[in-house]
């Protein structure tokens, strides 16, 4: 049966849409059918969430108004956009996330979807959202949507994740353009502190992730991703999170310093970089090798997250108050 | 019943490749469905403002 691709892959039991006469009753273990919520899964509904709240931020902290419906729509083409580029991101990497534990399951390497159907389904949505961005806001904001969907696809993807260890800090950037995209919908223009804002999300990347790579660095050794863990070990990794931690911390800061923000925003920069750095100084610290035992990368990567929402939110609270 | 897509494939195998093609022209239907209603939004948007 080599002829019939569905025979290579494995999913979930196609019996749900089966029709009750449907006859004999299907083998659950070699027929996968596709679902909505694969084309959902295909988005990483859980990274667009992230884009979804430092573009709204973007757009809520540039002076001036969009009108409530258009900035939905703004919103919702950024969203749309990272979507698209996940989508294009697992279409290119279906083999490598197959190979990886924690990602395994996706609806590419677990045969939900075919690759032709991730691909179309990414160009489509691509090119709706930057469309839709440029008649709801301005072609600014548009060209700035599709440079980071084509950063993260190609720039990213293609190019630098599999070939050197500073993927994820150059690649940072292509989750970083949101802040600016919004601001861009409002203004058309690209000013300092959108610019801060992109800074802040870019050197947040690296200890984030490096966190992350830590504690699943065999994950990716075995699918030869040169991560900063599988090619300079345990302890340089450690030594970069801290660095990059200082740079966030120093970056985070500046809006406040240039007075570009209130206090709102500069004591709540200082309160949650001060945290991060702690928790950066005990992955610093920590000898452990044993992924299992790596607390202190765990801790550091749950907090890189509400780290992020936190300081995003105090910006909005400040130029609320202002 | 869609018949003849593959001479190799089972009823079974079959259901599911029509199952999957119909998974997927839902989804890119309701996509451009999306885009298309906020494009009418958004002329509206812009005419009413």
């Amino acid at each position: 049966m080599a002829t019939n691709p569905l025979h290579a892959e494995n999913g979930r039991t196609p019996s749900a849409v089966l029709p009750a006469s449907g006859g004999a009753p299907a083998r659950s273990d070699t027929l996968p059918v596709s679902e909505w919520r694969d084309f959902w899964a295909l988005l990483k509904p859980r990274v667009m969430a992230l884009v979804v709240f430092t573009g709204a931020c973007g757009l809520v902290a540039a002076p001036g108004a969009l009108s409530p419906f258009l900035s939905f729509v703004a919103i919702l083409c950024i969203a749309t956009g990272a979507g698209a580029a996940a989508a294009f991101n697992q279409w290119w990497e279906t083999d490598i996330d197959g190979i990886m534990q924690r990602t395994a399951n996706r609806p590419l390497p677990a045969g939900r979807l075919s690759r032709d159907e991730a691909l179309g389904f990414a160009i489509i949505l691509s090119v709706a959202s930057v469309v839709t961005l440029a008649f709801a806001a301005n072609w600014v904001a548009a060209a700035w949507l599709a440079f980071s969907i084509f950063f993260y696809a190609v720039v990213y993807t293609i190019w630098l994740k599999p070939r050197t260890p500073q993927n994820i800090v150059i690649g940072g950037a292509a989750g970083a353009f949101p802040p600016i995209i919004g601001w861009a919908a409002v203004t058309g223009d690209v000013t300092t502190l959108p610019v801060l804002l992109f800074a802040i999300i870019f050197a947040w990347t690296p200890p984030h992730f490096w966190s992350l790579a830590l504690f699943v660095r065999t994950d990716y050794a075995k699918a030869g991703i040169p991560m900063l863990p599988v090619t300079h070990g345990i302890t340089e990794t450690r030594r970069q999170i801290l660095l990059y931690s200082l740079v966030l911390v120093a970056v985070s800061v500046l809006p406040w310093v240039l007075g570009l923000v209130g206090a709102i925003y500069g004591v709540a920069a200082a309160v949650l970089g001060a945290v991060f750095l702690f928790l950066s100084v005990a992955v610093f610290r920590s000898r452990t090798e044993a992924s299992a035992d790596m607390e202190a990368e765990r801790q550091l990567f749950k907090y890189s997250i509400i780290y992020l929402f936190l300081i995003f939110a105090a910006l909005v609270a400040d130029v609320m108050a202002a | 019943m869609t018949k003849g897509i593959c001479m190799n494939w089972t009823p079974e195998e079959e259901l599911v490749f029509v199952a999957r093609r119909r998974t997927r022209n839902i989804m890119i239907g309701i996509v451009l469905a999306a885009f298309a209603a906020l494009f009418y939004g958004i002329t509206v948007s812009k005419l009413v403002v």
